[in-house]
């Protein structure tokens, strides 16, 4: 048996099977002239408690940084740790003993028993076969109307999946509610836009962009949609959510921070890369007569990620 | 005069006082009405000894320093979505409109004295709470501490991981911050990719269209009372089996599946385990003090028009966030409706995953044909099959997580994102089969060594 | 000191030094020549400069209290470093507008570190003249609508154009195809100001009509936050959010482990 320092060890006790032993543990006191007091360890430790606490309390009344308030109470209770630690597995014997782990339980006789008299108790009710079933049939009944109150917790989605707050001619606005004309984007970028009085509409907020060299690729049955190059998409990623943002002026594609998935502006909007499976929806654009840029109608599909009813 | 009353009277006249534990026993004993004897064998409780053996301690006490910590913070939360204008002293954010949760969370953090102090040491508990729920796991799968008589106890401690994995997610939701906020974003549209009724699932549970202005509010009393207690009674129930059946031990002298050796409760093990609970508060109190976690007033208020690259979850649900991200856009359109991809990955996969593991103390004996009663653990190179599969597994998920912070890791180690996600895509099939086949070659050999030379 | 002492590698002034009365001539011929052939230099560059369309919001730099050529010094180091690149009123030629400077703090480090296209005058200048002359960009060069910029402001703007590709806490990020958006804390904020106005490769240019000159500003100063963010909670952990927290955290994990393994350590022979 390994010797702790200046420490006899004490005789580990065996017990017969059943019968607590008598406890038997503690160390002996040290032998003389061992050195080092014994358990100086765990006095450490509790030095550590008693200076931590204290600094902790000074920390604490002069508003020190976190480092010093936290650092303090690390010190207190690491020490504190230390010392009853240290006491458990070095001050508190090696006493080890054994016992009998509970018998597994294989009583047939008496589990048929138990199950004969269920069976005979729960004859009361399993004997009139048709009032039996009424009673099953109730209380299903019953459990299952209470699923109704789930009810209560939210709107039935209805249509609101699929209407924004786009109306033919709503003049598109910035966040900060200026409404867009045709020379923003003159030197090139994008811009976030809403509808005009909707600029808290999560989910009719756009990405403008504006391609004036002929690169945008027609869109079948969408070729009015981008006047003079202008272009607008949903910017509610179609995998999950979350706001594309992420625009890549050298190769004109839009991808999102959240998991990557990359759509092709010039090319409807449509993913290249990522897990995103539906193209991000288009706005149809007009320029109205004061040269604002304003959305010929709401989207004509769904924003957003996808969901059963979306096909 | 009886025995008891001869003793008391003399010990009186003589002046002579019994110390107060043995006072205190007999005043146990008067008014608890005979449990002496039972509480004299349980004081002699035996625990086995191996620090294998603390890693379910480590969550215990890292869940009571959440409890201790959670109370500290929900006396100045605002669990309200109400918008309010930043006055606090964090210059960058004075006049920005935002939610009163996250105003609360800041002046918490910023403005109350060791707010933040309590806000570091609570977030890290939690994940250390995980990490150390999934490596206690993790022991249960390679010993074989699940059979027999403990199967029930397996199925509650998987529960429990389940539940604490999921109040985690509520937590770290609740100040409303931009990088959570996403969280709930994603969250509610995985729910709406449900086929049938995930539209109408996501509507009832958010309270409406996302984004909501009341799922802060429905969040909090779930993360401070409804999971913290069924996690207490789940705790319960896990610890009282514990208790009856008594721990599993390795094998060893004396030991077997009928006697179990080890230390007693007192002296030495209390203090032991009371002195571990104090060094796990102390390390996470170190981390909190020392490292800076969830910088909230960096990351600004949730709204659904920003957003931020390097944004994952916390890391317990890293797995499920490099699933969402490997699986290409494979939607389904069936007829006139849509299955969209992210379903496959974010709510069949888990599923996929935690059945058979929730099923594997029978799986485990239907495939051994052992259905016996067993005390004494098996090490896990004794079981091939079963390191295994637990090596397979533990190697799909290390590949999910590393996925969930692919960009991350793109950004720090230079490397070319789309080629890293196609790598992962590949790894993720390929790289579990050829570990679990090496560990089940290396484990055999071990076991074949041993039965051959006893070592 | 005033502004007549001497500072290392500048010409001495002798304005004032024969005595009260003298005219001030040769000095003041002096810089107007200057000026006429910064003029001559300055002029082609600055017609051929980036197309940042000006949006009737942005006042010219013009509008400002006239450069100030009564022997300001420093206006004289602008006029004589910073003019050839940004023009003689910081109106951009080589370099950005400094429509957007109107805060000395954004200016000083860039001009004492450079940037990545910029030159750094932190060993030709000395920290003075480097204050000096960025207080006088932020007060007669600037916008005075930049000026005006709030910090928070900026915080607003940056979450919802900036983020999406630099984060939160502006380390960074990954794009797709080998790109990378880079690490703003590698750079003076002013830098950010330089990509907004002229963009830089995938970064598109949000000057003009994205953002006007008072909100480029506040990013500025928003940017300059982060560069060097406040850690009241400890150490950084390099502001990638929750993957670094939860590598963190597994250390943690093993210290306790360790512990056990410690605690458990005189029991692993115990027989009973």
């Amino acid at each position: 048996m390994e010797v702790a320092d200046g420490e006899a060890v004490s005789e580990p006790e065996t017990a017969t099977h059943g019968a607590p032993p008598v406890p038997g543990g503690g160390s002996p006191p040290p032998a003389r002239g061992s050195g080092r007091p014994p358990g100086w360890p765990a006095a450490i430790g509790l030095l550590a408690t008693v200076v931590g606490s204290v600094g902790f309390v000074v920390a604490f009344v002069t508003n020190a940084s976190n480092a010093w308030l936290g650092g303090s109470l690390a010190v207190a209770l690491l020490g504190l740790g230390m010392a009853l630690a240290y006491w458990g597995r070095d001050l508190a014997g090696d006493e080890v003993i054994s016992g009998p782990y509970p018998v597994p339980h294989d009583d047939a006789p008496g589990a048929a028993a138990l199950g004969g008299d269920l069976e005979q108790s729960a004859g009361v009710i399993t004997r009139r076969g048709a009032l039996a079933r009424f009673l099953v049939f109730g209380v299903a009944v019953f459990a299952l109307s209470q699923a109704v109150i789930l009810g209560a917790l939210g709107p039935w989605p209805g249509r609101s999946l699929f209407v924004t707050d786009w109306r033919p001619g709503r003049r598109l606005v910035t966040i900060d509610g200026e409404p867009v004309t045709r020379d923003v984007l003159a030197g090139g970028g994008s811009l976030v836009a809403f509808p005009e009085g909707h600029t808290d509409a999560a989910n009719s907020q756009i990405a403008l962009f504006h391609f004036f060299g002929g690169e945008l690729k027609p869109q079948p049955g969408r070729e009015t949609w981008s006047p003079e190059g202008f272009v607008a998409y949903s910017r509610i990623c179609t995998h999950v959510g979350c706001a594309v943002a992420q625009y890549m002026d050298e190769v004109q594609m839009l991808a999102c921070p959240c998991h990557q998935s990359t759509f092709d502006l010039l090319d409807g909007a449509r993913p290249v890369s990522g897990p995103a499976g539906r193209p991000l929806p288009q706005l149809p654009l007009a320029i109205d007569s004061d040269g604002y840029l304003v959305a010929q109608s709401d989207f004509t599909e769904p924003v957003g990620p996808g969901f059963w009813d979306a096909g | 005069m009886s025995d008891r009353r001869l003793m008391r009277s003399l010990r009186t006249a003589f002046g002579v006082r019994r110390s107060p534990l043995r006072r205190g026993a007999s005043w146990l004993d008067e008014n608890l009405g005979g449990g002496s004897k039972l509480l004299r064998d349980e004081l002699r409780h035996i625990f086995p000894d191996s620090w294998a053996f603390f890693l379910g301690e480590i969550a215990l006490y890292c869940f009571i320093l959440l409890v201790v910590t959670g109370i500290f913070l929900g006396l100045f939360f605002h669990a309200s979505q109400a918008e309010v204008v930043y006055q606090g002293s964090y210059q960058p954010l004075v006049g920005v409109p935002m939610s009163d949760a996250y105003s609360s969370v800041l002046d918490l953090s910023l403005d109350v004295r060791a707010g933040l102090l309590v806000r570091q040491v609570h977030h890290w508990a939690a994940l250390v709470f995980v990490g150390a729920l999934m490596i206690h796991l993790l022991r249960m799968l390679f010993t074989g501490a699940y059979r027999r008589p403990r199967r029930i106890n397996w199925v509650v401690g998987l529960s429990l991981l389940f539940l604490v994995g999921f109040n985690g997610l509520m937590g770290y939701s609740l100040p409303d911050d931009l990088l959570s906020g996403t969280g709930l974003r994603i969250a509610y549209s995985i729910t709406e990719s449900i086929p049938f009724l995930g539209p109408t699932m996501a509507s009832l549970m958010f309270g409406g269209q996302f984004p909501t202005s009341g799922i802060i509010a429905r969040i909090y009393p779930v993360h401070i009372f409804l999971l913290p207690a069924g996690i207490a009674g789940l705790l319960g129930l896990h610890l009282g089996m514990l208790w009856l059946q008594r721990h599993t031990e390795f094998p060893g002298p004396g030991r077997d599946d009928r006697t179990v050796v080890g230390t007693p409760m007192v002296p030495a093990y209390a203090l032991r385990t009371t002195g571990y609970f104090m060094l796990v508060a102390g390390v996470l109190t170190a981390f909190g003090a020392l490292l800076q976690i969830n910088p909230v007033w960096l990351y600004g208020p949730y709204t659904a028009w920003d957003s931020t690259t390097s944004a994952q979850p916390d890391w317990y649900m890293g797995w499920l966030e490099g699933a969402v991200r490997l699986f290409p856009g494979w939607d389904l359109q069936i007829g006139s409706f849509l299955l969209p991809a992210v379903f496959w990955p974010a709510v069949v996969l888990p599923g996929l995953i935690f059945t058979p593991l929730f099923l594997w103390p029978w799986l485990d004996g239907m495939a051994l044909g052992d259905h016996g009663f067993h005390n004494v653990l098996t090490l896990p190179s004794e079981r091939p099959g079963r390191a295994a599969i637990g090596a397979g597994f533990v190697t799909f998920l290390s590949v999910l997580l590393v996925a969930g912070g692919n960009d991350v890791f793109a950004t720090v180690f230079g490397l070319d994102l789309l080629l890293f996600q196609r790598t992962l895509q590949v790894l993720v099939i390929v790289l579990p089969p050829i570990v679990a086949l090496f560990t089940y070659l290396v484990c055999r050999r071990r076991s074949q060594r041993w039965l051959a030379t006893g070592r | 000191m005033g502004r007549w002492a001497v500072h290392k590698g500048e010409r001495r002034r002798r304005c004032f030094s024969r005595g009260p009365g003298r005219p001030r001539l040769r000095p003041l011929a002096l810089v107007g020549v200057a000026i006429v052939a910064l003029f001559a230099v300055a002029g082609p560059a600055g017609a051929s400069a980036s197309p940042s369309p000006s949006p009737p919001a942005e006042a010219s730099p013009g509008a400002n209290a006239a450069v100030d050529a009564a022997g300001d010094p420093a206006a004289e180091i602008f006029a004589e470093n910073c003019s050839g690149c940004h023009g003689s009123r910081g109106e951009g030629g080589f370099g950005p507008t400094l429509a957007a400077a109107g805060f000395a703090s954004l200016v000083a480090p860039m001009v004492e570190e450079g940037g990545i296209t910029m030159p750094s005058f932190g060993d030709q200048l000395s920290d003075a003249q480097i204050q000096g002359v960025a207080e006088y960009v932020a007060a007669h060069i600037a916008d005075p609508a930049a000026r005006t910029a709030v910090v928070a402001d900026g915080g607003e703007t940056y979450r919802l154009y900036c983020a999406g590709c630099h984060s939160t806490t502006g380390r960074g990020g990954a794009l797709t195809r080998g790109r990378n958006a880079p690490d703003l804390s590698q750079y003076p904020a002013a830098e950010a100001l330089a990509a907004m106005i002229l963009g830089r490769g995938n970064m598109p240019a949000f000057a003009g009509n994205t953002l006007d000159v008072r909100q480029q500003a506040a990013v500025g100063l928003y940017v300059g936050v982060l560069v060097d963010p406040p850690s009241p909670g400890g150490h950084g952990l390099g502001y990638l959010g929750p993957v670094t927290e939860g590598a963190v955290s597994a250390i943690a994990l093993l210290i306790l482990v360790f512990l056990a393994v410690w605690l458990a350590w005189k029991s692993r022979t115990a027989k009973p």
